[in-house]
């Protein structure tokens, strides 16, 4: 692509043919007021802000729907464009209400903002304070997404961000004019996956989201980058909180592969760390009953436990992180445990190895548009990857890919495939060439998997992407943990679980069990030991997704109560039983880089590699004061029945 | 010589003794402090009270968040919620009188007049923590500087907006129930 000089309040800058006046702008580090435009949409030029002064072309020209030519010459701080800057503003504000204070956007406002900076500081067309020129009623439209159609600005962001990321067209637009409205399709509650994104790029506080609103104003929160544990994708959220809360999670364009785009669990799921279930103190059975115990305490019944018994196994979450399970394995391998864990993704991974000599993904989220086909195998994306289905939708869009499916079909990808397979080896083995294959490990059948690994072994421009059900469990495979049979542990002395699972009560041939778990739940209730375990944003460590990307990901929040992390309580479990074990946070991370370097083979720039990786220290740090995150549950429970009802009235079908 | 000047030591003593005695016997400025409390200024900027609207006895903090902005000694910390008629509304209140300059620009700030400095100037402890008013506090001085009649009507708003004119010989307990919708015997 060639490049074009442009000339830009007398500033020049070369640019790549194509590039937008605005993006010219932007890079040069001028700031061009705009509402319509963002970096991820196609460009309509719908709000007239952007307006700029270009040479040789009539009147003002919208800087976001022209493209650069070579010798252009554009002016952005002409009195002609500032006047044209301040009288759209003084139009918006006409109807726009003017409760600033009163407003959750407020600090993130982009009407805000530029009146500030160009726009008339005292409006035109007066109206008296607390009368705004449209009087819609605030719209409910999900219990996690509120719609105020007073404060829309009609940029149609929410519509295009629906339509060509997400490619769920729950938002439509209605009638014309001055009565052009933004509304849901039956004009009720929205009929999708609440995602959020319409929220995150509204450049007012139109469209907000309800968890964490009217908590604290945009400047008094702090910003905090972490790994989304959800699933396998590994995307990167944006923590805002203050005092060690959280109260809402917002995208960044700029940081992580997921590239702003965030599920709903990822964006609204944050309040598990405050369930009113979490456990925060050790409990120990006695008497046939749990009962809460000291952390001293709980560690010498583990120890006895450990030593009195002649049989152990262990079962681990793909949830822990890469220190946790190595931590985990080398107590199991102490006592020689055997490893179990419910994901079969390190059966398939080793299978994989066996066949192939290498582990994991051949290619990952951001190659694949340079493929001609995509072969979904026995995968509903949207349930197991949210994220991928926006990728996989991008991809298909920007460079022709043709998605296929085989068994199983993916309903929210229904209108971008192009054909179906017949799930079978052989059918699987015809598939045309460069081709990627998108494979369930928790699904996929040996003699489909190996009809596949025989294609991409022959053929160097076919891939295959394993996506993980779990944020770590790509790493089970490393540290030897395999899927838990049904009928092999027969007569076990002690089974230690570690990290959330699906099981729900114990197994009846095991005589003890030990779990460190987050929650009470069936599992906790049947068990011997129970540790309290800290949850993801509470403590850190590094997880690989379903590509083979090793990520860090920090702490965030004071843990609940007294709970530790998975890699303090086995570490200190190790120390009580006299193992030798690595007790600082550079120490386990230097061996586990040393024994699986195959864990840290895709080598992407990580976050650990700029900064010491700060794991959670040994000691139990001082209980700090924890309160409760979302609203009351009551309350909650009360709006979701709110909602229930309105959908009732609105929609026959719901 | 000598009587001339004996007798202007006379005269100079009884003079002096002449503004003592009248002094003694005047009114005095000072005020026994604890028994009696000292009058001040309507403007005077003393501890910070939460005020209340009209008749319905609800909080007129809009929860914006500007006082804690515009604080220069950074002493407000405050969180906002959503109420049960989906507004904006506060939660919790600190304020921290140890820190506190009493500049009195939270109160300038303040668009719905919430927040106003009153003339109680006496809030004293031992302990630091004390120092730290929370919302209940704030209301409890608010309500009571209501009482009092402090700035201007009562510090009360009708629920049209405007403001009753505070009248100096008015009952203001009666005036406090009429404004609530109570009927008052005069």
């Amino acid at each position: 692509m060639s490049l074009v000089r442009v000339k830009i309040d007398d500033e020049e800058i070369e640019v790549p043919e194509g590039t937008l006046v605005i993006t010219a702008a932007e890079k040069l580090g001028k700031s061009i007021p705009h509402f319509c435009y963002h970096e991820r949409l196609t460009p309509v030029a719908a709000c007239r802000l952007c307006l700029v002064e270009i040479e040789g072309m009539p009147g003002l020209q919208p800087s976001c729907a022209t493209k650069v030519k070579d010798g252009m010459i554009v002016r952005t701080n002409t009195k002609n464009v500032l006047d044209s800057h301040k009288s759209v503003l003084d139009l918006v504000l006409e109807t726009h209400p003017l409760d600033c204070p009163k407003c959750e956007a407020t600090g993130r406002c982009k009407l805000e903002d530029f009146t500030y900076e160009f726009g008339p500081h005292r409006v035109s067309y007066y109206r008296p304070p607390g009368i705004s020129a449209y009087d819609y009623e605030e719209l409910s439209w999900s219990p996690v997404l509120k719609f105020d159609p007073n404060k829309c600005v009609e940029c149609s962001r929410c519509i295009r961000v629906c339509d060509e990321v997400q490619d769920c067209r729950a938002l439509v637009a209605s009638s014309r004019g001055h009565n052009w409205r933004i509304t849901t399709f039956t004009g009720g509650p929205l009929h999708c996956d609440f995602c959020g994104a319409c929220a995150s790029v509204c450049p007012t506080g139109a469209i907000e989201q309800q968890p964490g609103k009217f908590w604290k104003k945009d400047w008094e929160l702090e910003k905090h980058f972490v790994i989304c544990s959800h699933c396998g994708h590994g995307c990167t959220l944006l923590l805002r909180g203050w005092e060690g809360r959280i109260a809402r999670i917002e995208d960044d364009f700029k940081v992580g592969i997921n590239r702003a785009n965030i599920c709903s669990r990822g964006r609204f799921g944050f309040d598990i760390i405050s369930h009113s279930s979490r456990l925060s103190k050790p409990l120990l059975r006695s008497d046939g009953k749990l009962v809460e115990v000291t952390w001293e305490k709980a560690l010498f019944a583990a120890m006895e436990m450990i030593t009195a018994s002649h049989s152990v196994i262990g079962l681990a979450s793909g949830m822990l992180s890469v220190e946790e399970l190595f931590l985990f394995s080398k107590l199991l391998a102490s006592r020689n445990g055997k490893k179990f864990s419910e994901s079969r993704d390190g059966d398939v991974i080793e299978f994989e190895k066996k066949r192939l000599g290498r582990y994991g993904s051949t290619h990952g989220f951001d190659q694949l548009d340079s493929f001609e086909s995509i072969v979904l195998v026995d995968i509903p994306v949207e349930e197991l990857d949210e994220v991928l289905r926006i990728d996989l939708i991008s991809a298909a869009k920007k460079s022709g890919a043709k998605l296929f499916t085989a068994g199983r079909a993916s309903f929210r990808l229904k209108k971008r495939i192009a054909g179906l397979f017949k799930i079978n080896s052989q059918t699987l083995a015809s598939a045309p060439a460069k081709t990627l294959f998108v494979v369930d490990t928790e699904r996929i059948e040996e003699k489909e998997l190996s009809a596949i690994l025989e294609k991409v072994s022959s053929d160097p421009f076919t891939g295959i992407l394993f996506v993980a059900a779990q944020s770590n469990s790509r790493a089970l495979s490393s540290f030897g943990f395999r899927v838990l049979p049904s009928d092999e542990i027969s007569e076990v002395d002690l089974m230690i679980a570690a990290g959330p699972l699906q099981m729900t009560e114990r197994p009846t041939s095991v005589k003890r069990l030990i779990a460190s778990a987050s929650f009470r739940n069936e599992l906790v209730e049947s068990a011997d030991l129970v540790f309290p375990a800290a949850l993801p944003f509470e403590k850190s460590g590094t997880y690989v997704n379903s590509e083979g990307r090793a990520q860090y990901s920090d702490i965030a929040v004071p843990m609940a109560g007294e709970s530790w992390p998975d890699a303090v309580i086995w570490i200190s479990v190790m120390k009580e039983l006299g193992e030798a074990t690595p007790s600082t946070p550079r120490e386990i991370l230097d061996e586990v880089r040393n024994n699986h370097p195959e864990l840290f083979e895709r080598n992407y720039p990580v976050k650990s590699s700029e900064a010491e990786p700060k794991l959670p220290s040994t000691r139990l740090a001082p209980p700090k004061r924890h309160r409760g995150l979302l609203l009351d549950k009551s309350e909650w429970l009360r709006k979701l029945q709110e909602h229930l009802d309105f959908s009732k009235e609105f929609s026959p079908w719901f | 010589m000598i009587l001339k000047s004996v007798y202007d030591g006379i005269k100079g003593l009884i003079a002096g003794y002449a503004v003592t005695i009248t002094k003694f016997f005047s009114r005095g400025t000072t005020v026994p402090y604890p028994e009696k409390t000292p009058f001040v200024s309507e403007r005077w900027r003393g501890v910070h009270g939460l005020f209340f609207t009209d008749n319905r006895f609800e909080e007129l903090c809009v929860s914006c968040h500007l006082c804690a902005k515009v604080c220069p000694s950074v002493c407000i910390t405050m969180e906002g919620s959503e109420d049960y008629l989906q507004r904006k509304r506060l939660k919790r209140f600190d304020v921290d009188l140890g820190r506190c300059i009493y500049c009195g620009y939270c109160e300038e700030v303040c668009p719905a007049d919430a927040i106003r400095l009153t003339t109680s100037h006496d809030y004293v402890s031992r302990d630091r923590e004390n120092l730290i008013l929370h919302k209940e506090d704030l209301i409890e001085i608010g309500k009571s500087a209501m009482r009092r009649g402090e700035h201007g009507a009562l510090g009360i708003r009708r629920g049209d907006g405007k403001k009753v004119v505070y009248q100096e010989n008015r009952n203001l307990d009666a005036s406090f129930k009429a404004l609530s919708g109570e009927r008052v015997k005069r």
